[in-house]
Parts: structure tokens; sequence; C-alpha cells
């Protein structure tokens, strides 16, 4: 069920008549579970089962870790939800990779056939597991008994399938309190949807129609041609990702939750560091809290901190899919953010600040950074490595293929340079965005809102593309 | 009471203004003051409600599309309004005027013993996507000042429905000559449609009749021409909303056809005895429809071919399209019709201007619809072909 699609509007119509109706709040968490369980299952109705496992086994060995007599038995359990945990995530994400490499290697048919369908969003609803029983193996947070508020956790529909992460310690308490719909909430929410909206229908999946076009054939195209669609690619992937999150964002908030921003206008970035606070905050905060320091963080010297940086960002992008395009976006990542350590350390050393300071080093820093993450998306979205070197063979002048300037693709980009100025230079216009109740009957609102429902309904492409990360 | 009960919240809320739940246990002159303001904004957002609609009109007028110039056909689900305008930005950018017979072509003019040919097709012939002089039935005429082509073309026309278009255009332009232009889509998908249907003789097997029913979602311009034909706006959003209603169409002809076959099989089981006819194969159709196209009038068929492309703005034509024109060609040689390919002129199209002979700047490239580069190559595979056919035609054609 995709945000956009009119099914999803009925059903979540549905929703809110239910909330009306039902007064009890024990009343309105069940029927969220049901509600979120009706979502997933509408994708497809075995995985449900899988779903509910998680919640199971997440509920069942946290109180028993909780409870546990010794040290040794709370290990024991805390180590079972984790295998539990990783290893269903890594059967079904990761099966075919291996069966495909095993197959290739040592020319084993038997392992070629191996088929497993991905379940949507398990990274998700597996780091939501996770980062409960780890934050609940450090003391950090106390159990969850009510199995009915953890299963909500786990399978809470509005970020089920793509984010943002949800931590426990911050969407739990929210179920303590009577859940309700507001109309502040409701009118904040509904601008958050569709501003989301905009970034997927208008942008992303118009952007969809020259990148994938270009991706299936790149060797055709002339360079300038490839170039155009690195950076609509770049743009798409921002687009539908943070459409998104912003549309889950703003569906939890009608429903009176507040789940954490996931996107921070990441192509203003000034350094790849940068880059990484405002990409994706719910996962690199994940990795950088569940993966970074336990690994030891920058606890053992330079070195040791490189590496660590290096193995996390590395297995970050390993965790978007098996393949190895995402290891090796991963491993460029990883580099990146480790040259940039060292040049920071430089700096400072020599007491010139970690950051650069004055407009020339913030627009070398800027540029260098947007032209980095731009081309390490070449082979995040190349079906395979051989197109990964074609496309960066084609990049070079001097081809002779078809030139393509995409008509709707150029006014797209510059659109997102507008809007991406607008942020960084005229910051208060933004925050006019989105309007408080009183105002919605002000000209200003009333046109936005009217011209951006308009322009929804007149210029979302027929073809809705699925949500990039539904995948992941 | 059901919203006031969703909205819990709003009457502590600061924004206490819309519910209303201000005024209550003040004086009258609060209430009537609260009711002049609920007047004043109900105003103001119908105003806005108007300058979004209009504005919206004025958008899609310049850069979307223009009104619809589609009329409701019982015979073929919809022609062009006679004497009607289009604009359209989807693929290209035109501006194109029909013709007093509904055609994207000028008015017809007197033979005056030029050579006249039809051509009849689908989009590939209607051609709205290049201006009308850059179609390839003008670019033959300009090739051949000896030639009357008249463009019979319009989008979306399935092969089973070009003989009806034929039949009412022969007897006002007596044409030498019909062109049937056909591709892939029309060899492989339009015979298979479910509203395609072939009826064959129980006893001999052979085939009788090959009928394209008009589909359900056409009726409904007959309903809202009148609205579409005036507003881009509404044009733009029927468009937009087609595949809903086409779901919701195809859900309930589905369930009338479930009933019904339910019917049909309790009619099949109180008649026993009826011979099974095996399914006649694709050839067998394709056959049956070419003939069809011979009896109305001398007949040809020009194949457009799909291209695959290569780096160095190479291309071949493309396998899929080849396999289908092989059946094609079977067919048409059974049922004595002239065919001829245009794969070798878009080929060298390719090679000759270094651009792809399908595709626009603000579509698909190379992809969808012939360019002007591609009209101008089967505009020449078009002259070519009247050119071998010619001298077996009637005496305007012997030149």
């Amino acid at each position: 069920m995709i945000f956009t699609s009119i099914t999803f509007f009925a059903f979540f119509a549905l929703v809110l008549a239910l909330m009306a109706l039902i007064r009890s709040a024990r009343g309105r968490i069940w029927m969220l579970l049901i509600a979120s369980y009706i979502f997933y299952g509408n994708w497809n109705a075995n995985y449900v089962l899988l779903i509910f496992m998680y919640g199971l086994w997440g509920w069942g060995l946290g109180l028993a870790m909780y409870n546990a007599s010794t040290p040794a038995r709370k290990k024991f359990y805390f180590w079972l939800s984790v295998a539990l945990s990783l290893g269903t995530l890594g059967y079904f994400k990761y099966a075919n990779f291996f069966g495909d490499n095993i197959a290739r290697l040592f020319d084993a048919r038997a392992w070629d056939q191996v088929d497993v369908v991905l379940p949507v969003g398990i990274s998700f609803f597996t780091f939501h597991t996770m980062s409960y029983l780890i934050d609940l193996y450090r003391g950090k947070i106390g159990p969850s008994r009510d199995p009915v508020k953890f299963f909500l956790f786990v399978s809470f529909f509005p970020q089920l399938v793509a984010g943002p992460i949800l931590r426990a310690s911050s969407f739990l308490p929210q179920l303590d309190r009577t859940l309700r719909v507001t109309w502040p909430n409701f009118v904040s929410g509904a601008q958050l949807f569709i501003g989301g909206a905009i970034q997927k229908s208008l942008f992303a999946d118009h952007l969809s129609i020259f990148v994938d076009q270009v991706y299936r054939s790149p060797e055709i195209y002339s360079a300038g041609t490839l170039w155009l669609a690195v950076a609509a690619y770049s743009m798409q992937i921002f687009c539908d990702f943070a459409g998104y999150s912003l549309m889950a964002i703003g569906t939890a908030r009608i429903l009176g939750f507040e789940l954490p921003e996931n996107f921070r206008m990441p192509y203003l970035a000034r350094s790849v560091a940068d880059f990484w606070h405002r990409w994706h905050i719910s996962l690199s905060t994940w990795l950088r809290d569940y993966l970074y320091i336990p690994l030891g963080g920058n606890r053992y010297g330079p070195t040791r901190t490189q590496v660590n940086m290096f193995i996390t960002m590395l297995l970050g992008g390993l965790w978007h899919g098996a393949s190895w395009n995402f290891v090796l976006w991963g491993a460029l990542h990883g580099i990146a953010l480790g040259l940039h350590r060292a040049w920071s350390g430089w700096r400072d050393r020599r007491g010139r600040g970690a950051k650069p300071t004055g407009w020339l080093p913030s627009l070398v820093g800027w540029s260098t950074t947007l032209l980095f993450c731009c081309l390490a998306w070449i082979p995040f979205r190349s079906p395979t490595l051989e197109t990964t070197g074609i496309y960066l063979r084609g990049l070079l002048p001097g081809g002779d293929g078809i030139a393509w300037y995409h008509t709707p693709t150029l006014v797209i980009l510059l659109l997102a340079l507008i809007w991406h100025a607008a942020w960084q230079f005229a910051p208060r216009l933004v925050d006019r965005l989105p309007f408080r109740p009183a105002e919605l009957v002000n000209w200003p609102a009333l046109l936005t809102l009217g011209y951006a429902i308009l322009m929804l309904i007149l210029l979302v492409p027929l073809n809705t593309q699925p949500f990039i990360y539904f995948q992941f | 009471m059901y919203w006031r009960r969703m909205f819990q919240d709003c009457s502590s809320s600061r924004h206490t203004e819309l519910t209303g739940g201000q005024v209550t246990g003040q004086g009258g002159r609060v209430v009537q003051a609260a009711r002049q303001g609920r007047g004043r904004t109900l105003v103001r957002v119908l105003l806005a409600l108007l300058v979004v609609l209009g504005s919206g009109e004025l958008f899609v007028r310049s850069f979307v599309g223009g009104p619809s110039p589609q009329a409701y056909d019982p015979e073929i689900g919809f022609s062009y309004q006679p004497g009607s305008d289009l604009f359209q930005a989807k693929e290209g950018f035109t501006h194109l005027h029909f013709n007093a017979l509904g055609l994207n072509d000028r008015e017809p003019a007197r033979k005056g013993g030029r050579c006249r040919v039809l051509v009849i097709g689908d989009s590939y012939t209607a051609a709205l996507q290049v201006p009308q002089d850059q179609n390839f039935t003008s670019v033959a005429e300009r090739l051949d000042p000896h030639l009357d082509v008249v463009n019979g073309g319009r989008d979306g026309l399935f092969l089973g429905d070009m003989h009806k278009v034929a039949a009412r255009l022969l007897p006002q332009l007596r044409p030498d000559l019909v062109v049937y232009v056909i591709s892939e889509r029309a060899v492989e998908t339009d015979i298979a449609l479910p509203g395609f249907s072939v009826i064959v003789d129980p006893r001999s097997g052979a085939i009788v009749d090959a009928v394209m029913q008009v589909e359900g979602q056409e009726s409904l311009k007959r309903i809202f021409g009148p609205v579409l034909s005036r507003s881009a706006l509404a044009t733009r959003l029927s468009a937009q909303f087609k595949p809903m209603v086409v779901d919701l169409i195809g859900q309930i002809d589905s369930w009338r056809h479930g009933l019904s076959s339910f019917g049909e099989a309790q009619a099949a089981q109180a008649a026993p005895g009826r011979a099974s006819v095996p399914a006649p194969s694709d050839v067998e159709v394709l056959t049956f429809i070419f003939r069809r196209f011979r009896a109305q009038a001398p007949a040809a068929l020009l194949y457009i071919n799909g291209l695959s492309y290569a780096p160095h703005r190479k291309a071949a034509v493309a396998a899929t399209s080849s396999a289908a024109e092989v059946v094609a060609v079977r067919a048409a040689t059974r049922a004595g019709v002239s065919f001829h390919d245009t794969g070798e002129y878009l080929v060298e199209s390719l090679a000759r201007t270094g651009q792809p002979p399908f595709g626009f700047n603000n579509a698909l490239l190379p992809g969808g619809h012939l360019n002007a580069a591609g009209h101008a190559a089967v505009g020449h595979a078009l002259l070519d072909l009247v050119d071998e056919l010619g001298p077996q035609l009637a005496s305007d054609c012997r030149i």
C-alpha cells in the first residue's frame, strides 16, 4: 500500500474514523496494531506472521533478559535475540546473493536456484527490535511489559516499510499517554504529508522516467546525458526517501505520534561527515550507536577509528542490499569519511580549527561533497558492477552517444535548486511552513495549499513508482 | 458530532476560532460577529478556489495540453471532432488543427489527376507529436507533388477497427490505394485484447468475422464530452483519473462477466453435443483482417519497425519487432496484400542524421513515437511503396 495511492487514503480515512469511534485508549492501540498488520498484509499476507514473530521474540526475550537471575542468562537471552533478528534478516536479505555467488564460484547449479522473496521493510523492523533489546541489555531503558504496545512499536504502519527507524525510548512512552487526533496535529501532519507527496510524486517519480531509461542502457547516451542522469538520480533518491519519511512523519503526527526527523537538506552539506548528519539520520545514528561505538568508536587511537568507521560504512552499504555495488558505495563513503577525518585532524593540529571558515572554503567543501555524493550514487543505482564501469567510462568527454536533455528533468532540477537556495539563503521563508491552524484562512496559506494540491492532482505521473527504499 | 469528537483538543487549542467554541455563553453581538467572520472566511475560501482553478486552467493550456478534441464514436470508440484544435506537450510540443473530416490533415482538395493514397493507422499515423507539415504523409507529398496522401490515422486505433475507418472515408475520398500502417503492437497485442473477438464457423472452422468491441470507458466521452472539449483542466483531470475509472469499470465488467458465464455454463449444459472448434492461430486471424482490407480497396501494409540501439549512435531492428514482422508477412502473403517494412529507412536515418527516429526531449529518447527525423524516414518508405505498387494501380498512380 503506497502512501500516494487511493487505497491508502481509503485505509487512512477508515483508521481516522475508528480513532473517533473508539473511546478507550487501549482500544485505539489495539486498532492501530490491527491496522498496521492489515497495512503490511496488503503487500503479502504470509509475512504478517514474520512481523508478528519479531514482536513476539522481541517482547518475550526482552522480558526474559530483564528478569534473568544471572548475568550469564541475561547474556544468553541477549545473544539469542541478536541471533534471531540478524539471522532472519540475513536469511531473507542475503540468501539469494550467497546462492548466486556460490553457484558462480563453484559452478554449483543447485545454489543458483535459491530464490527468497525479501519481505518489504524487514531491515526497519529488525532495527527497531534490536535497538530495543540492545538498549534494554545496556540498562538504558526498562522492559515493555505490555505486548500490544510492543507489537505496535515493531509494526507501526506509517514508518513500517521505509523508516524513519524508531527507538523504543522515544516511541513506547508515547503509547503511555492518551492517543488523540487533534486539530493542530491534523493541520500540521496533513501539510507534512502534502510536502512529502510533492517530493515523491512530482519530483522523484518524474525524475525516475529519465533516470530509469538512462540506467537501462547507459552505453548509448552522450556524456552530457549521463551527467544529467547523475544529477537526476541524486535528486530522485533524496526526494523519494525524504518524501516518504515526511509522509510517514505527517501520517504519524495526525494520529498523535512524533517520529524522528530523517533528512535535513543533505545536499547542502559541506563535508561527507556533515552529509551523514543530514542523510537518513535515523540510520546513521543507529549505526553509530549500535555498530560504530561497540566496535570501539574513536576510543582506541586514530588508526582504529578509521578502521571502525570504514567497517561501519561497509556494513551500512551492505545493509542496503546484497550486491557488490552497495559494498562499493559503502566503501567509498567509508574512505571519504576517513580522508575527511584525517584532514580535519591535520588542520586541527596546526591550529586552524577542524572546520574551515569563510565563503570560499565553504563553497569548495560544499561542491566537493556534492560531487562526491552524486558520483557515489552511480554504483548504488546501477544494476551490476559492469553497468557501473560502463557508466563511469561514459562520463568522460569525447563520446558520441545520443544526447538527450529531458526537459521535465531540467525543470525539476531547477526547482530543486531554487528550493535548496531558499533553504540556505531565506530560512525565514521556509520557517513559515507548515502553516498553523489560525493561518489557514489567510491568502498565502489558501493559495499555497490550493496550488500544492492542484499540482499534485494534475501532474502526478500515471505510473506511480514504488518507493526506492521499500526494497531495503 | 463525528468530527468534533475526533478533534477533541480543538477547544483547548489556541486556535479555537475555527471550532466555534469560543462564542459559547457570550452575548448576541459576539455571536453575530463570529457569523460574519465565518461568512468572510467562506467567501475567501471560495475566491481562493476560483483563483486556483482559473490559474490551473491557464497553466494546463500553456504547458500541458489543450481541451480534448475527441468525440464519442460508437463504432471505433472516439474520433476527432471536425474543425477542432489540439495542443499537446506530452511528447513534442504541437498545435494541430483537424480538418472537416476530423483528420490531422489539410482540408481534402480535388484529386486533380494526382495519385491519392489514404493512410490508416494508429498513433504512428495520427502523428500528434509533430507539426502537420512534418508528419510522414506530408513528407511523402512534398517528395512527390504528384501524390495526394491523406492522413486517416487516429491514436489508439485498433487493428480490428481499421476497416471501419476505411469504409467511412472511401466514399468521400475515393483513393487509388489504401495503406494500413501497423506495428508490433497491432500484430501482437491488438488481436489478443479481451474486446477483440473472432467468430468462427463451427462446421468449417473458417473465420467469419473479427470484431473489436468499443471499450466501455469510451462511452464516458458521451457524457463528459461537452466539458472536456471546453476545459483543458477538466481534460487533464479526466486523464489523471481515467486509470481509476477504468479499473472500476473493469471490476464491474468482471463481476458481470462472472455472472453471465455462469448463465452460459448453464445454457451449455442444457444444449449438449456442440463440437468444440480449435481457436484460430494469429496468422489466420491476421490473414482474415488483411483480406478484409483488400476486399474494400487496393491495399498495402506498411510496418513500423522498433529499433534496438547500440553505442556510437548505431541501431538495428529490434528482435521482438522482427519476430512480429515474420507473423505479419506470412499473413499478408496469404491474404495477397503487399507488405513493406521501414526498418532499413529508420536505421539509415539514425546513421545519417545522428538523431534517433523515435522519441522527444520532453518524453523518452529513444522511445515512444516517431519524431520529425522518423517521419522523414517513413515518408521515404511510403513513397517507395507507392512507386513500387503504382504500375499495378489505377491510371493516376502509373507514373
